[in-house]
């Protein structure tokens, strides 16, 4: 055995190296080492103005432009060393990070940051200065989207996530302090030392700090989590390091949730016209049910189809075979099911209430059942429930579901209301769960209006 | 020995309950029989246990040769907690029975369901098709249910009295005062257990029981399971929550009461020989109001003896907890009879004078790694692993089972002297280790709901 990854830190612009402290990842017991933190380098006093505030936007994306640029898989050394490195703490298969790597530059095109501001705020000038406003009493006033200072929680299960959480603090020109999963503690890291060669000294580059601790420390949580240093703490998921921080929230520091969610399919009789129209929809339900192998929020994990139970079955034959399929963002072979999960699908077998397709071994698995099982269908699991009509699925969508891809997609315009009323928060075709319209809502909010501490400077004269 | 003279494997090792040496065999001798009982209660129970079939096909295990053999078959503790919640919120007593069926022995054949409306209704009827259910307490989760044969209940209630007596050096038809001093749980097994304790140590006092009124049952957690469905569902309205939490805060505040009770039931009984039992967060709870009296320790009667079941279960005690209460209560280290066991399997492992708990010989220990796929080797002295066990006692289900546990374990003679395979007093549910790093973006409604976990 060699020693442990090295993980270095990166602060306000600087690489910190050091292997002061053994970390072990939580999904694959990976041993890494990071350098001790500096709690003291991690603030920036507030009596010091924020690095970006006078940076104007337009210079910002273009800086964000030519790092994404950088971020080319073939011609960048870091994200090279990380694909290697991030194998040993990442459940995801070397190929699916490796893909997800060859998007990252898309993430920082013109095209795409031009869009998040747009969608996110009004007026962008706010976020460059002090916008005069007149009201309907002719009252006079000013106001500035003021940048805040922020911690990100990144997401475990999404390691090319942390490249739109640092275009999220650039754009809104936070002072910024990136949290690292145990299953990634490189990639962001990759990414900021991408930008520091571009200029070791820009201001975007000085606002941005990615370092590891384990969740839950408390003689870092409980000191650094503070109004006085943070403004907003931004979750990317549920889970228990969620917990650990929501006892620190109070006057003054926010938490913005992106929430842990789920995602289901809706298919109508229309998928039963020909074979080729049932090949069809069983391809585009695997393609929406195997993103990231099912770590994904988005990805689908329950469907309800209209059918009589023949028709039903032949989808769930189609279905499983192509959740074995091999693709960009996908394996042919998961990880096996957990054995709770097992165990309960093998005793509802047992008992004649489902019916199953596939084994547990990670290639895709079937369930048919007359409503939605009670455990969580992970690992290339899609669970197919009957009903009469796609009007009696709604009732099994609630405030934890995300996406739901609908066939055929005329019939989303019939259901959209009450799926929002429901809790759902997006609709789309089926098998496009993975793509978005540029400039969306992300989990049912503009996210960069909340991080921004909006000021106002009032100029009545009495 | 009995080993000799009995034709079925079952039967030598369920001869040995009682017997005085049967918590010093060595593992190395027991093997071959445990091994040959454990294929006939596959032989006898795969044509019955629908699951067991299961496995047993997919796995292509047709007998036992040897422990590795039993590692596909054995059932995860949350086997018995595979039914659908909604089914009891729904009160599909069909489909319950036909669930029960597929992971007991018994089949529910002439189950009569008419008129049933309750959990309670339902588990005694059930009685009269031959399941016996035993179910987790607690008022919140999801309660496991496990059907035992009349001969589960006998030898559950059996080893609990053997064991104590191994372990305590007490004496059948002593006379004690019986404390039971924690929340009663209402089932067959638990009763049995209960009344067998009563008749060995203590027919001459009236036995005293924690709790005011009613015994908890597993009928008042329906009520709990179907108002965690209606939340999730997102139908459950404000006005039936606050009743909910209303009962709780009354449940809560009769616990208290209960505790009250307690503390003076034990001074009252202080002259007496006492024979208490309980778990060590209520028990330290009582010693506090005991001492908070101004009373305990030498109050007591010096030869009172304590029967101790399972760990802390999340409480947070000081770290002296264990002297806290032995001190409070006036029991000596040797009068304390610990045990380790779960409702899974019929037996209980009592704690030794070195402080290890011993596996009965009539139970395969099984050390699993962490997923529970495979045996790990023993042969280096002690190992941690996940505990699984083979109990070739059970009659109303397999007797194979995973647990939850991280054990440490070792097949070599214990410090007490005593041989057969022991396990470490450190023991801890993987459930219970932190996992403070995990965050995801993927999660269920399970998330959404407050207050009924």
């Amino acid at each position: 055995m060699s020693g442990p990854l090295s993980a270095p830190h990166f602060v306000q612009g600087a690489l910190v190296e050091g292997g002061d402290v053994r970390h072990r990842s939580r999904d694959l017991g990976a041993d890494f080492a990071t350098p001790a933190i500096d709690l003291d380098a991690l603030i920036v006093p507030r009596s010091q103005l924020p690095p970006l505030l006078d940076v104007k936007l337009s210079e910002i994306i273009d800086f964000l432009v030519e790092a994404g640029e950088r971020l080319h898989l073939d011609r960048n050394p870091y994200l090279q060393q990380c694909l290697e490195l991030i194998a040993a703490t990442n459940s995801l298969p070397r190929r699916v990070v490796e893909n997800l790597y060859r998007e990252a530059p898309y993430f920082l095109t013109r095209t795409v940051l031009e869009s998040i501001v747009d969608s996110n705020v009004a007026n962008r000038e706010a976020l460059d200065g002090w916008v005069e406003r007149v009201d309907a009493y002719g009252n006079k006033g000013a106001i500035r989207a003021f940048p805040p200072r922020m911690v990100h929680m990144l997401a475990g299960n999404a390691p090319s996530g942390c490249i739109s959480s640092i275009a999220q603090g650039a754009l809104v020109k936070a002072v910024n302090v990136f949290k690292m999963p145990s299953s990634d503690p490189f990639t962001t890291v990759a990414v900021l030392r991408t930008m520091a060669e571009i200029d070791p000294g820009h201001p975007v580059v000085r606002s941005m700090s990615a370092v590891y601790w384990q969740g839950g420390d408390t003689s870092i949580e409980r000191t650094l989590y503070r109004p006085q240093y943070i403004d907003k703490i931004v979750a990317w998921g549920g889970g228990d390091a969620i917990n650990n921080v929501i006892q620190y929230l109070g006057p003054g520091i926010q938490l913005v949730s992106f929430d842990p969610k789920s995602s289901v399919s809706m298919i109508g009789r229309e998928a039963f016209a020909s074979d080729d129209t049932v090949a069809d929809v069983a391809e585009r339900l695997a393609a929406d049910t195997t993103v990231f192998n099912q770590e994904a929020c988005l990805a689908s994990r329950y469907a309800f189809v209209e059918g009589d139970a023949a028709q039903v079955e032949t989808l769930c034959a189609r279905l499983v075979e192509r959740l074995g399929a091999d693709r960009d963002f996908a394996s042919a072979v998961a990880p096996p099911l957990p054995s709770d999960v097992r165990e309960e699908v093998e005793v509802l077998n047992a008992m004649g209430d489902i019916k199953v397709w596939g084994r547990f071994d990670g290639r895709g698995l079937v369930i048919l059942s007359d409503r939605p099982v009670e455990f969580q269908p992970s690992n290339k699991t899609s669970n197919v429930v009957m009903v009469p009509s796609l009007d009696d699925a709604v009732r099994y969508v609630n405030v934890a579901t995300q996406t739901i891809g609908v066939y055929p997609y005329e019939r989303k315009a019939k259901l959209r209301d009450r799926l929002a009323s429901a809790g759902a928060q997006r609709l789309c075709r089926l098998g496009t769960a993975n793509a978005h319209v540029l400039g969306s809502p992300h989990d049912a909010m503009y996210p960069l209006q909340r991080f921004v501490n909006w000021m106002g400077d009032d100029d009545i004269t009495l | 020995m009995y080993l000799e003279y009995v034709t079925s494997a079952t039967e030598r090792l369920l001869g040995l309950v009682g017997a005085d040496d049967c918590f010093d065999i060595a593992a190395a001798d027991l093997l071959p029989v445990q091994l040959q009982a454990a294929n006939e209660r596959l032989q006898s129970q795969i044509g019955s246990i629908g699951l067991l079939a299961n496995r047993a096909a997919s796995a292509e295990v047709k007998e036992i040769n040897e422990p590795a053999d039993l590692v596909p078959l054995l059932f995860a503790h949350t086997t018995y907690k595979t039914y659908g919640e909604s089914w009891l919120s729904e009160r599909r007593w069909d489909r319950m029975g036909r669930w029960l069926a597929t992971v007991s022995t018994r089949s529910v054949d002439g189950l009569d369901t008419n008129g049933v409306e309750s959990l309670e209704d339902w588990t005694k009827q059930l009685e009269t098709v031959g399941h016996y259910l035993s179910c987790s307490s607690g008022t919140t989760g999801k309660p496991a249910m496990l059907s035992c044969t009349e001969a589960d209940i006998e030898m559950s209630a059996r080893v609990n009295v053997e064991g104590l007596l191994w372990a305590t050096g007490l004496k059948r038809g002593e006379d004690r005062k019986f404390l039971g001093l924690g929340p009663r749980f209402a089932a067959p097994r638990e009763d049995a257990i209960r009344q067998a304790m009563i008749d060995a140590f203590s027919s001459r006092y009236e036995p005293y029981q924690f709790g005011e009124g009613e015994p908890i049952t597993v009928g008042s957690m329906v009520d709990m399971i179907t108002l965690r469905r209606k939340l999730a569902d997102g139908t459950a309205r404000p006005g039936e929550i606050a009743e909910f939490e209303k009962i709780a805060t009354q449940r809560a505040a009769d616990m208290e009461v209960s505790a009250a009770n307690a503390i003076d039931a034990v001074i009252d009984a202080c002259s007496l020989p006492l024979l208490a039992t309980g778990m060590f967060a209520t028990l330290y709870q009582i010693a506090e109001g005991i001492r908070a009296k101004g009373r305990g320790g030498k109050d007591l009667n010096p030869d009172n003896a304590l029967m101790v079941a399972g760990g802390l279960k999340g409480a947070e005690l000081p770290p002296n907890y264990r002297e806290y209460v032995l001190e409070t209560f006036n029991v000596s280290e040797d009068r304390l009879y610990h045990m380790y066991s779960m409702r899974e399997i019929n037996s209980t492992f009592p704690l030794c004078h070195a402080g290890r708990y011993h596996v009965s010989p009539w139970v395969i220990m099984l050390p699993l790694d962490v997923s529970g796929e495979q045996v790990l080797d023993a042969d280096d002295g002690e190992i941690e692993s996940r505990a699984a066990f083979f109990d070739a006692t059970i009659e109303g289900r397999w007797g194979g089972v995973i647990s939850g546990d991280r054990v440490t374990v070792s097949f070599a003679e214990c410090e007490c002297g005593h041989q057969g395979p022991t396990i470490g007093r450190e023991i801890t549910r993987y459930s219970d280790l932190p996992d403070g790093d995990k965050i995801t973006c993927a999660g269920s409604i399970d998330a959404y709901v407050r207050g009924v976990a």
